[in-house]
């Protein structure tokens, strides 16, 4: 894999938390390369480091040791602007949306633009654009209380491509999610992955959601990667008794 | 009727219209630069926390342990103490303009902190989407923060500017003049009840139109 091809590069990544005089050791050593294009999960139960390592990607959690380059850029030796605008490039949704509840849905889908280049009116044709792309326009003028919940995760997805970014974080997005409109939410990250080449990394404790959309494949358990590798080497030939127990549970 | 129902308000007409002036006077000048004072405290509070945008432990712990000082010190003692300051800033301790010096050291800590708490009703994982999008920390104050506690921020002012008429009756007990002054100094002094109960009148009117102002700048800005 030549470097040009990588959109994501972790290296022995460590992150320890002090808590009441004790560490606690988040993420353990970890490394991994996604490439470009490719759409990448992280599964393990709770507590496993998956938020803690994906929020190491766009460095809203500072590493305590190891490397991290994002397109080829190292971060860490970025200053804080320079980091902002590489943030840029790295859309995130979450399990709750965290949408803004004073603005309308165009003006939350227009908030990564507010302060760009760009004039009023372009601004709020692109946001126009990016809700009829996952198809809500009609919902536009409406505010994020009075959107279902696979509705609002539309909205979030719609604001984290605003800045045209090269890779999307999915945190969780589909958990608080019915299955009919978790499945709805995952075919339109596979169209993004589809028509705009989106790199994406998403995280989930539910294999199903990986089998459907994901290539590759890494599962956590108490802050280490323990499997990883291409999704139909997992699913048939699982390694490791977690990763086992996480595929019997789609069974049940 | 005024002179039937309150003969002795009659009388001083002109000192009773000066002085709701005055109470006026007070209220909004020290409303004014409290306000932009407690905002501005407020703010810092949240952002420098442990754990906020812009986090500075040893400067919140400071300013947190200022606010809750000028907090537990009742008005009454702040008005004595506070005299010695207001003779160096303002030239003279009492008249109108010097009230202005203990009234808004009285009220800014109490609206720092109403603003504080009505900015940490954010959810945190708001602020952080707001950093994973690449707004720094002035965006996120101004465009997050503000905007979207501002409902909020409109009821505590109106708390705020309520407790700040009660406040400037008792700047009265240094010669501020104003509605209080001249319920003491006439009403209670004099034994001229009329003028006190014209006084307290005078007082819920203002606290009452405060309310409703509020209350319709509130709605207006809340969509729903
Ligand atoms: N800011 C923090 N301070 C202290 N400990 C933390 C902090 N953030 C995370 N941790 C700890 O790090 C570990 C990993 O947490 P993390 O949120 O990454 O897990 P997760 O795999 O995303 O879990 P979930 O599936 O519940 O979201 C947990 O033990 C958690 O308590
Ligand atoms: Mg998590």
């Amino acid at each position: 894999m030549g470097v040009a091809d990588v959109a994501i590069d972790l290296q022995d990544i460590n992150v320890t938390f002090e808590r009441k005089g004790e560490t606690v050791t988040a993420v353990n050593d970890v490394s991994l390369q996604v490439k470009k294009g490719s759409i990448y999960g992280i599964i393990g139960y709770s507590g496993a480091g998956k938020s803690t390592l994906v929020r190491v990607i766009n460095l809203l959690q500072r590493p305590s040791s190891g490397k991290v380059s994002v397109s080829g850029q190292d971060l860490q030796q970025l200053t804080d602007k320079k980091l902002r605008g590489v943030r840029q490039k790295v859309g995130m949704i979450f399990q709750h949306f965290n949408l803004l509840r004073s603005r309308t849905v165009l003006n939350n889908v227009e908030y990564p633009l507010l302060g760009k280049k760009i004039s009023r009116k372009d601004r709020e044709a692109k946001a126009f654009e990016l809700l009829k792309l996952v198809g809500l326009a009609e919902y536009a003028q409406s505010y994020p209380e009075e959107l279902s919940g696979g509705q609002k995760q539309r909205v979030a997805i719609a604001r984290a491509l605003a800045s045209d970014p090269d890779i999307l974080i999915s945190d969780e997005a589909t958990s608080a999610l019915d299955p009919q409109t978790t499945a709805s939410i995952l075919e339109l990250l596979k169209k993004l992955n589809d028509e705009l080449g989106l790199t994406i990394v998403l995280i989930t404790h539910e294999m199903q959601v990986i089998k459907s959309i994901c290539q590759e494949v890494a599962v956590m358990a108490d802050g280490s990667v323990i499997e990883q590798g291409l999704v139909g080497d997992l699913f048939t030939a699982p390694q490791q008794p977690l990763t086992k127990s996480l595929l019997s549970l789609r069974l049940m | 009727m005024l002179a039937n129902w309150f003969p002795n308000v009659a009388s001083i007409w002109p000192q009773f219209v000066q002085s709701t002036w005055e109470t006026l006077y007070m209220t909004f000048w020290s409303a004014l630069i409290a306000g932009v004072l407690g905002l501005g405290t407020g703010i810092f509070l949240v952002v420098t926390q442990p754990g906020g945008i812009n986090a500075d432990p040893s400067f919140y712990s400071f300013l947190d342990k200022v606010v809750n000082l000028l907090r537990s010190v009742p008005f009454i003692i702040l008005l004595a103490v506070m005299a010695p300051v207001t003779k160096y800033i303002v030239g003279t301790t009492v008249g109108t303009p010097a009230a202005l010096v203990p009234l808004i050291v009285g009220i800014f800590p109490f609206y720092a902190r109403q603003v504080q708490n009505a900015l940490l009703s954010i959810e945190p994982s708001v602020i952080e989407a707001a950093q994973a999008m690449g707004s720094s920390a002035t965006e996120i104050i101004f465009r997050i923060y503000l905007r979207e506690c501002l409902p909020d921020i409109i009821r505590v002012s109106v708390v705020t500017i309520i407790s700040l008429i009660g406040l400037t009756t008792m700047a009265g007990a240094i010669g501020s003049g104003g509605l209080g002054d001249i319920a003491i100094s006439v009403g209670y002094a004099r034994f001229e009840n009329d003028v006190t109960i014209a006084a307290l009148l005078v007082i819920l009117v203002l606290v009452f139109i405060t309310q409703i102002i509020g209350d319709w700048i509130a709605r207006k800005v809340e969509h729903l």
